[in-house]
Parts: structure tokens; sequence; C-alpha cells
């Protein structure tokens, strides 16, 4: 029989905190879809202090928990003890790992592509910066550059209204869905390989419309690979340049519009106004969705879900897209890659009314 | 089913080899269940409704109290014939069952504590019927307490039991715990708000009892013999709830005591001059001290901070009440707070909230008593808390409810250390007799269920327990619904 495995002193204790009072069952975004609390956060901290304890052996049902949970950090919000449940969880995965236990297929593949290519596409680099240096570098990180190609020509279309020199870097992957899985490793390399074309630009300041990149990149980069780089959000970037003036909105879109905040965007690097601002400077009616802010819900598409668990990830994608539906709103609105590459798979299925857009596509029809 | 290993032992180890004897030694699945038995489930709720893969097995192998009971196989019925149906099979084949809501119970009641089915009704979640004109809510068992009053919003009304898990406990595991709340002082617990219940009894024949209308003496009163019977007598299916005209104001004051005499005089004055609070909450010092290093509130040094919130449909009225009591609070040397505005009185709330939180970081593990005390001995049974804190040498703090004289403990400790595990649930004894001693209960609104059930003949006698004996027999000949539990001591 395999050893038990053995989660660091401040992990475990990690897990202790939680009494197991059940109230992240009204937030858990991958309980709500499939219902039982294996798929809870409760349930997660248990089945690990249970494998801590030696009585339950890692097996593949387990492993599908442990994983399929997207870090969204929902739970942590309603939690009466305060567990940092999402890095509680990123280091039970990666101590599983470390006992030489194989993660889940689809993840594996996912790592394997990330490694071999740069990015989950098995693809190359799409575009590199040109010689000459810009001060700004647009990082599009690999789901805009290919899944959702719009939002990397409307953050082009906005800089250039703005009359900024720019260049771009499109394709590969920052590394960030691989750290918070907990294969450290792999992130790692991944990071370190996009560390090695972001020195040789050397920008001033990387702009990225993607939340995941903009946490990596700020918070993961400089202990993974020594790189420090300034990074911005686009939209925190956007509404600089409204406020200074510098980009200036020709027309404006009369609609009735509900934002989703991105769960990394708004819970864990705590942007919520910005977008909202650009919104409104957009001239559309804000519709608040239900769950808002730093309460808000999960697009299920979040660290790349919809290549290792799809079905769950649709599921919870078309909950949001319900929610949305609910406010009455024209267009859902959001300000992330994945989320709209969610957004726009769901409707297509449930709401084929609902418009969907990422706010740069919104904001570039109004340069 | 994947490639796991329970290990059937008794005390189990962590990982580095400490002895671990914290989980009390109930059941860790017998794994007995006849393959036939499954099948005959399944055909009843069908295969999405049901599992025994053993990960989730353990996953509903606790609530939020410290015990622990692995099921053999969990069902999720949608309907009162699926119960029923259940239940004839379990007869049949003398397994136990035991019914679940959402798992938040603090005694090991939804803990399968013999193994066998676990019945969880929280995919039986409608909302039947709400009838405003005669204040009247007719829901299925797995409504979740948030979402029916969400649900009563639109219509003015609410259902004013509020347990502090709300946001996720089941209107089921609400009526079988008798749960209570903050508002208790005022509107009492679920027993005064259930007006009739759909009841799937153990043998698995269904019956209706209580009326549609308020007073009703038409025979034994069953309804209340289900109020909080922890899901030993039967399997609520539907209920009926009374409602309540939603308050249109409240206003809330703290109140800082230097002596625990004085909070329990001040309290004693606002509830017997007919003030009517719709809260009046106590967090003793150790409390304060875990809250403000938690949140950074400064807190004026005190023995204990007591909350008060009246609530009423004008504001004249409510406005008069408050400054009766702040008046009084005054007269017994305390210092009162009066929140000025909305985000004041949130202020305050946020103190009281904080507390659960606040102590969860002090120490890993905790147990969350529930001893209630007639309120005329709030500050002798405060003193007794410190006594035992200083003699078992372990933190205890305490808030509670004040207005009820309903009290939580809470013992903090580190559950991996045996020998602090052990004091712990010394302790946990000595502060039950203290509140029997006191003329209290071991339980206000958390149950017996498996927590207290090696205290239960302190407070009962023998001949009581023997008409519950007789009680459950006649409802539940073969002994198969929730074993363990209440006057059932011992695994
Ligand atoms: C953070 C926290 C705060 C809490 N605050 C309060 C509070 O303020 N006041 C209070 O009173 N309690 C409180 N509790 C305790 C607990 O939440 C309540 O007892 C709650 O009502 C339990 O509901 P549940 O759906 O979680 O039931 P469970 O915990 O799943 O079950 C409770 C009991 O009910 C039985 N049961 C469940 N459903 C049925 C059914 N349909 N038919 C028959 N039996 C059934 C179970 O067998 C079990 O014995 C709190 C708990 C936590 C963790
Ligand atoms: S981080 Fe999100 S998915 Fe993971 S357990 Fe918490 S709420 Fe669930
Ligand atoms: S809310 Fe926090 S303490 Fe409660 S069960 Fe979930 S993770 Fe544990």
């Amino acid at each position: 029989m395999r050893k038990a495995v053995s989660l660091p002193e401040e992990v475990l204790s990690e897990l202790y905190r939680c009494f197991r009072c059940g109230l992240c069952r009204s937030a858990c975004p991958t309980f709500a879809v499939k219902g039982s609390e294996g798929w809870n956060a409760r349930g997660r901290l248990m089945m690990a202090r249970y494998m801590a304890e030696g009585l339950l052996e890692p097996d593949e049902a387990f492993s599908d928990r442990l994983f399929s949970c997207n870090s969204c950090g929902a739970c942590e919000v309603v939690c009466p003890a305060g567990v940092k449940v999402a890095d509680a969880l990123r280091a039970v995965r990666e101590a599983l790992l470390g006992a030489g236990i194989s993660p889940p297929g689809k993840v594996a593949e996912l790592a394997k592509a990330i490694l071999e290519h740069g990015n989950p596409w098995s693809k190359e680099v799409a575009r590199r910066p040109t010689d000459e240096k810009k001060p700004i570098l647009v990082f599009t990180g690999c789901v805009a550059s290919e899944l959702e190609p719009g939002i990397v020509k409307a953050v082009e279309k906005v800089l250039e209204a703005s009359g900024l020199s720019y260049s771009v870097l499109e394709g590969p992957c920052c590394g960030f869905p691989l750290f918070k899985m907990g294969l450290r490793e792999e992130a790692r390399r991944a990071a370190e390989a996009l560390a090695g074309e972001l020195k040789a630009a050397g920008p001033k300041l990387v702009i990225t419309p993607c939340p995941g990149c903009t946490e990596m990149l700020e918070r993961y980069f400089p202990a993974l690979t020594g790189l420090k780089v300034q990074v911005e959000h686009a939209t925190v970037f956007f509404r600089r340049l409204l406020r200074e003036g510098r980009l200036v909105l020709k027309r404006k879109v009369e609609l009735k519009a509900a934002y989703h905040d991105p769960c990394v965007l708004a819970r864990s690097l705590g942007i919520y106004e910005a977008p909202r601002e650009l919104l409104w400077q957009s001239g559309l009616v804000l519709a608040e969705m239900e769950a808002n802010r730093q309460m808000t819900g999960c697009c299920g598409y979040g660290q790349l879900g919809f290549l290792t668990y799809p079905d769950l990830a649709e599921a919870m994608a078309k909950r949001r897209v319900e929610e949305a539906l609910r406010t009455g709103a024209d267009v859902l609105v959001t300000a992330c890659p994945s989320c709209l590459h969610a957004f726009s798979e769901a409707v297509k299925e449930v709401a084929r009314s609902l418009a969907v857009s990422d706010i740069t596509e919104v904001l570039a029809e109004l340069v | 089913m994947g490639r796991m290993v329970i290990r059937i032992n008794h005390a189990p180890r962590p990982s580095d080899g400490k002895a671990y004897e914290f989980y009390p030694p109930w059941s860790q699945g017998a794994g007995l269940l006849e393959p036939s038995l499954l099948k005959a489930l399944e055909d009843v709720v069908g295969p999405d409704n049901m599992t025994t893969e053993p990960v989730e097995l353990l996953c509903y192998a606790r609530d939020a109290s410290e015990n622990f009971g692995k099921p053999d196989v969990i069902v999720w019925p949608r309907t009162t014939e699926q119960v029923s149906a259940v239940l004839k099979l379990a007869n049949e084949y003398k397994v136990p069952v035991t019914p679940r809501g959402a798992g938040t119970c603090l005694s090991g009641g939804p803990v399968p504590a013999k193994g066998g089915i676990l019945m969880v009704m929280t995919r039986m979640d409608r909302i039947l019927d709400i009838d405003v004109a005669n204040m009247l809510a007719l829901v299925e068992p797995g409504v979740v307490w948030q979402d029916l009053n969400n649900a009563l919003e639109p219509y003015g009304l609410f259902l004013p039991p509020d347990p502090a898990s709300g946001a996720v406990c089941t209107i089921g595991g609400c009526i079988a715990e008798d749960a209570g709340g903050m508002r208790a002082v005022k509107y009492g617990t679920f027993r005064d708000w259930v007006q009739a219940l759909e009841v799937v009894l153990p043998t698995g024949e269904v019956i209706w009892t209580g009326s549609r209308t308020r007073k009703c003496v038409s025979g034994y009163d069953l309804v209340h013999l289900f109020v909080g019977s922890e899901g030993t007598l039967g399997v609520i299916t539907k209920a009926l709830l009374r409602l309540f005209p939603k308050p249109k104001y409240a206003l809330v004051m703290s109140a800082f005591a230097k002596d625990l005499r004085d909070a329990g005089r001040a309290v004693f004055y606002v509830l017997t001059r007919g003030l009517t609070p719709s809260a009046a909450e106590i967090m003793d010092k150790h409390t304060l001290r875990a809250v403000s290093e938690f949140t950074g509130a400064e807190l004026p040094d005190c023995e204990a901070m007591l909350i008060f919130e009246f609530d009423g449909y004008t504001l004249s009225d409510v406005r008069a009440r408050l400054r009766e009591a702040k008046k009084l609070c005054e007269a017994t040397n305390l210092k009162v707070r009066v929140a000025e505005s909305e985000a004041e009185a949130s202020e305050i709330w946020e103190l009281r909230r904080a507390a659960s939180p606040a102590l969860a970081r002090l120490r890993p593990s905790s147990i969350h008593e529930d001893v209630t005390v007639p309120v005329s001995k709030l500050p002798d049974m405060l003193e007794r808390i410190g006594k035992i804190s200083r003699e078992f040498g372990m933190l205890i703090a305490t808030f509670g409810h004040a207005g009820d004289g309903n009290l939580h403990p809470v013992i903090l400790f580190d559950e991996r250390d045996p020998e602090e595990a052990r004091r712990a649930r010394l302790a946990a004894r000595e502060l039950a007799k203290a509140a029997l001693e006191l003329g209290g209960t071991l339980t206000g609104e958390h149950g017996i269920g498996l927590s207290k059930a090696p205290f239960f003949t302190l407070e009962h006698s023998r001949t009581e327990v023997e008409v519950m004996r007789a009680i459950k027999k006649a409802l539940d000949p073969n002994g198969i619904m929730n074993p363990g539990k209440i006057w059932e001591a011992g695994p």
C-alpha cells in the first residue's frame, strides 16, 4: 500500500481550521453543479485531511474533486473561519504530485502541451515583439490569442486610437493554470520561457486583457523566474487613458449591460470599479447581477477548466448566463478572455438573444 | 469504483504517526449492505440520486461537530413516495437510515453513527405554496432557510427564527433540531412556527399531522413531537410554517459591562420591562479580545459586551423602547453606544459576526457548546465557565443569546494533541454539569445528537427516558431511524 501523503504543517493547520460548518455550500460553483459534498470546499478540505490522516488513499475520484476546484475563491468570502481554501488546495495538489501520484489525464495532457509548445493549443508563438523596443508590450495570454482574437484586435485598436506605440507578444501561456493546479515545476518552466521573451522585449509596462496573466506576472513571476515587470490589466490601463483624456470615446452605446466580474480580476486582484467605470463611460446602463464584485460567480472556464473538466465548466457557464438573463440585460459584458469564451459558448445553447462582449471590444467599437 | 482502500481502524493516525484519538469510534461503514438492497434502492431513487463512491461516503461522514460515522450508501430522494419506499426497504433489511439536510448540525445528528443509508433531503427543495392571507408557507424539507426568506421578501413576510447557518441550512434540519437564533428572545424557536407536518414514519407509512388553523386541540400534538426529534422518529417531507409580517424598523445598541452581574441585571431589566428586544446578545472578554484583534476594532476594557436590537413597525415605538433600554443599562453601570446610522448598526453586528472567525483563528479545533440556563442565572453560568476554563487549563470563550440564557462557550484546543482533546471533552462535561446545577439544560438549540448523548441521563430521569423509549418503539419498532442518538448513548 502507498504511504500516506504528508502535508506541510502550515497546510495541515489550514485544513484543521475548517470546522465543517458547511457555509461554503452557498458559494462553491462546482458544488452547485454537482450537488454532493465531495465537490464542495468542505468536502475537498475533509478529503485532504483524511488523506493526511491515512484514512483515504488518493484515487481517481479524489483527484477529480481536488483538481476540479478552479481556485475561484468564492468559498473564502463566506467562510467564517477564514480558511484560505484555494491556496490550501493548491498546496495539497502540489503535495500529491510531489508524492509521485499522477494528475488526472486531462491535466497531464494540458501540462504536456504547454511545456512542449508554450501554449495549450500546441501551436507556435503567433506573434513576437519587433526588434525595435517599445515602452508598452501587449501580452495577450493564450486564451485570447487562440479562442478570442477579437479581444486582441480590440486592445490594439484602443491603443492606436490613444496614439500609443506598442508591441505585441501573442501565443504563449504564462503558466498560471499550471501554477494554480499545483504543477509548480511545470508552471515555473512555462513562466521562465515567457520571462525570456519579456526580458528581450524590455518594455516599461506590460498590459494584458487576461486577469490570470495579470496575477501571474505580478505575484508569482518574481519568485518563480526572478523577473519583476510592471503589469496592468487592460481595464485599469484604459481607465487611466480615459481619465487622462488620451483616450476619447467618440460614440456611446445605449444598451442595458450585465457585468460579470471575472473571479481572478475581482476577488483576487480587487479590481471591480475600473471595468464599471469603462462601462459607464461607454454609455452602457449597468444592471448588476445578483452575485457581483467580491461575491461573483465563477464562469467555470478559469484555470482552463474547459479543457480539464469540460462538462462541469459548461454547466457553470450556463448558470452564470442564466443569472445574467434575469437582469434583463441586452448584453453580458466581462473583462477576461476565458469568461468571454465561456459565455460565447453558453449563449449558443441557452440564450441566443443575449449578446456577449469583452469590455475591450466595447471600447474598440466607440473610439 | 476507484482503487481506494479504506482502512477500518478506529483510531486514525495522522501521517506524522502521532497517536490520534479524536474521532470517536462510530461507524467506519460496515460495507455490509446486500447487493439486492443496493439494487432495490437504485430502482427507487434512480442511479443519479444515489452513490456508494468511497470519497463521497467519507465527505458525508461528518457534520460541524467532532463526530464521525461513515454511511454505506447515500440516497437523495425527490418525493415522499421515494422516502417511504426507502424506509420500507430499510425495515425489510434492518438497515439504519439517517436523514440529513445541509449537515451543519453541531451535535452529530446527521452523522450515521451505525452506518447504513444516509438520506440527504436537499433535492426535495420546492416551496410549494405561500399563503399570504393566512401567513403560511408549505415547503419541502430541503428548502434552504435563506431561499425561503428571499421568496417571502416580496410579500413583506418572514420566517423569524434565524439560525446563523441560515445561508445553507435546510428547513427540515431546522425543524428536526428545533433551531433558534438571535431573534429567539422575541420570536422563539422553530417549535413556535411549525403548524403542520407531513412525516414518513420509520415504517414507511405517511402521516399528515397538525392543521391549517392556528388553533387546534384535536388530539395529541404530534407536530411538536417531531420538532426537535433529531431525525429519530421519522422523515419530515413537508412542513406548513407560520409566517410573520417583516418589521420595518430595527435599532441597535451595544452596552459594555465591567461586571458580569451588571450585565445580567441589565438583561433582566430590559426583558422584564416588556421592551421585547428582538436580540439580546452577549460576548465575554475572551471573545471580545479575539474579535478586537481580528477586526482591529477598539473596544473598551470590560467583562462583557451586550448587543440589543429592537424591531417594530413604527419608528417612534422602536425608538422609545431603545431609549428606555439605554436608560436601564446606564442605571446598571453599563456604557452604552447607540448606533446612530445603519452603518453604525452594521459595525456592531460585524463584531458579533466576527466572534466565530476570530476564535477559529486562535486554535485549530473547537467544540461549540450550547448550554442554556434560566436568564437569572446567566452571570453565575459565566462565572462557572471561567472557573472550568482555569481548572482544565483550556481557553473557553463565550458568546451567545443572553436574552434566553442560551450560551455558546467555545472550547478551543488542538485535536491532534490527544491529551488536549481529552481535556476538552472533560471540560465539555463539566460545562454540562454546571448548567444542570443551575437549573438549565444541556442544549438550547443544537440538539443532543451524539455529542451530548453521554450526558443525557444527567438531565433526565430513568422514567422520563423510558417514556421516550416507548414512543420511539411505537413509531420505530425495528430501531432503524437514526440510531445511536439522544438517549441511545454509546456506539
Ligand atoms: C456556523 C453555524 C451556525 C449555527 N447557528 C445556529 C443558530 O444560530 N441556531 C441554531 O439553532 N443552530 C445553529 N447551528 C446549528 C445547525 O445549523 C442547525 O441545527 C440547523 O438547523 C441544521 O440544519 P441542517 O439542514 O444543516 O440539518 P443537518 O445538520 O443535516 O441535520 C440536523 C438534524 O436534522 C435531521 N434531519 C434533517 N433533515 C430532516 C428531515 N427532513 N426529516 C427528519 N429529520 C431531518 C438530521 O437527522 C439531524 O439529526 C449553526 C451551525 C453552524 C455550523
Ligand atoms: S475555490 Fe471555488 S471551486 Fe474551489 S472549493 Fe472554493 S468555491 Fe469551490
Ligand atoms: S465555510 Fe470554511 S469552515 Fe465552513 S465548511 Fe467551508 S471551508 Fe470549512
